[in-house]
């Protein structure tokens, strides 16, 4: 069993390899972690978790682009994978589900695929349907997974025009579900006029919207 | 009579009467002196076709229709006779030219062209790429050779060939994510891309002059790879300013004489970069709504001026709203020195409503004389 001391020492060497994108040393941290006893939920949230949000602050203000923010996603499933094993189940409370897909027409996944990797830093279960994702197909996934968010993305002015209408056809389905909209056209104003709960401009930005955007719904 | 504060009192009948020819504007414009009035460009290929009857697929696999269709409707419309050669792959370029496959629109909400097979799926795929030697044969450009010929039967600026920045292409080619990660885990790699993509870019540009002459070709040039919204300005700097500068100053010692850049996305942090890239004599220099017209005159202070209405809201605004928008951008291009051509930041949204970009039109005539 390890230390408190080496437990931190752990953590913070976690935290810094993802946030420096370092893959191999969040590999050799993420074992040692398994191997001298500390608890992997612990080192996930305080190291993996916690440096993805510093990374979402940097790509945010400017200071990382796509490029680092994928690298430090790579860091990030480095250390999920040999730590996810050894999470204890039933500890924590249920998480949250997202439902992630670029709507139908788009074949743009960048910008989804970084707000994926940032659900999925935070800790929600992701649903990702991909690109291109047929309208109804968004509504099938929310009657299988009952996810509490769904997250729709669209580049093309042309593709932005299917979110009204899927937004529709989903409150149509499950009026309690709360659903994002993001992309380079979109607009807070133009995420309200479409009927969506909530909009991000960036993915640094997306679990904090969807987690206060979630505040909104209930009330 | 005409209100400069309320669009719906004017009619068509309202027009006011242009004293220069359309050539005599665009020569204007070329020469760096004030037109009668600001022209509109038609940044508009899928509007055009669907204005005109046709689908968005058919302006990129059918290229008398995506001519047709651009010209037409600049005709409707009163914009300056203009057309691009977007018929083929556009984005997805030069993917099938070094073996991939291309998917294009079909669909209601499908607006461009996308990738279906990426040439690299493997990082050692990348030492195999090499420039096809049969380039007129291969790929979509047979379809691009017939577009430019096509459009060269009509007057007006004749937008050809389509250039996107090597690393444009090498999104593409390699796809984005993959080369965002190797620029900085095997940035030799992506420099072996971009320098087989440069010339292929050269390539393609000389067989056009070779073709047609460059008298009156404007070959567009820029992309949204390059942007800020993916790459960082020192990733610009290493990977995507030394390849463009070559390729324009290549394209300069061919004998094109402008270059219809387009800065698409957020580039403001890389504007000081573009701004030591050889655009022409004068150059054409597109924005979207993110740089803003006092940013382009600073840094192209000899060149024309390009933009900015956001796409989005001539899509979603009301006409009054799209017509105020316009006002202002017309009032403050009409003071750059260089020349101002007004138009959307990127492409005019398909299915925008037609009065909307009616009211774009309406602008020029009440804000847009010199």
């Amino acid at each position: 069993m390890a230390t408190e001391e080496r437990t931190q020492e752990l953590v913070r060497g976690l935290y810094d390899a993802v946030v420096q994108m370092d893959e191999d040393t969040v590999s050799e941290l993420s074992k040692a972690v398994v191997e001298e006893g500390v608890d992997a939920y612990y080192a996930v949230m305080h190291g993996l978790t916690a440096a993805m949000d510093k990374v979402g602050e940097l790509y945010s203000s400017g200071e990382y682009f796509v490029p680092e923010l994928l690298l430090s996603a790579d860091a990030l499933y480095a250390g999920l994978n040999v730590l996810r094993p050894h999470i204890k189940l039933g500890r924590d409370e249920k998480k949250k589900q997202v439902i992630i897909g670029t709507v139908e027409g788009d074949i743009h996944d960048i910008g989804k695929n970084l707000v994926r990797i940032m659900f999925e830093a935070a800790g929600w279960v992701v649903h990702d349907m991909g690109k291109d994702v047929t309208l109804s197909k968004f509504v099938e996934e929310q009657t299988r997974t009952h996810s509490d968010v769904i997250a729709l993305s669209a580049l093309m002015t042309t593709s932005m025009t299917a979110m009204p209408k899927v937004i529709a056809m989903i409150k149509a389905e499950d009026p309690g579900v709360a659903v994002m909209v993001g992309g380079a056209p979109l607009t807070r104003d133009i995420a309200i006029h479409y009927g969506a709960d909530g909009y991000a401009d960036n993915a640094g930005e997306a679990v904090r919207e969807a987690n206060e955007m979630l505040e909104r719904v209930k009330k | 009579m005409v209100s400069e504060n309320n669009y719906e009192t004017t009619t068509f009948r309202a027009m006011k009467k242009d004293r220069l020819t359309d050539d005599e504007r665009i020569e204007a414009l070329w020469a760096r002196q004030k037109p009668d009035r600001v022209p509109i460009f038609p940044f508009a290929g899928g509007f055009a076709s669907l204005n005109v009857g046709y689908s968005i697929n058919d302006i990129y696999t059918d290229y008398k229709k995506c001519i047709d269709a651009q010209r037409w409707t600049s005709d409707q419309y009163g914009w300056m006779p203009a057309t691009m050669c977007i018929v083929g792959p556009l984005s997805a370029s030069p993917v099938e030219e070094f073996g991939g496959e291309v998917t294009y629109p079909t669909g209601e909400y499908a607006q461009a062209p996308g990738v279906a097979r990426r040439p690299v799926e493997k990082d050692e795929d990348i030492l195999n790429l090499q420039v096809p030697d049969n380039l007129e044969n291969i790929g979509s450009i047979p379809l691009t050779l017939k577009a430019t010929a096509y459009q060269l039967q009509f007057g007006g600026v004749v937008v050809s060939p389509i250039l996107a920045t090597p690393m444009d292409a090498a999104g593409a080619v390699v796809g984005v994510e993959k080369t965002c990660k190797l620029m900085i885990k095997k940035p030799e790699l992506v420099h072996k891309v971009l320098r087989v993509l440069t010339d292929f870019r050269i390539a393609h540009a000389k067989l056009w002059a070779d073709k047609f002459g460059t008298d009156r070709l404007v070959p567009l040039v820029g992309g949204p790879t390059s942007s800020n919204q993916i790459i960082s300005p020192k990733q610009f700097k290493e990977f995507v300013l030394p390849y463009v500068k070559e390729m324009h100053d290549k394209l300069r010692e061919m004998g094109y004489k402008h270059m219809l850049f387009h800065a698409c996305g957020e580039q403001n942090a890389n504007m000081p970069f573009w701004a030591d890239v050889n655009m022409g004599d004068p150059g054409i220099i597109s924005v979207g709504h993110e740089i803003s017209l006092e940013t382009v005159a600073k840094h192209f202070p000899d060149d024309i001026a390009f933009g900015n209405l956001e796409p989005a809201k001539i899509q979603t605004e009301t006409p009054e709203q799209v017509y105020n928008a316009s006002k202002e951008i017309i009032l403050k291009g009409k003071t750059i020195p260089g020349g101002f051509i007004f138009s959307s930041g990127c492409e005019m949204p398909p299915k925008a409503p037609a009065y909307n970009l009616w009211m774009m039109t309406k602008a020029i005539n009440d804000f847009g004389w010199y």
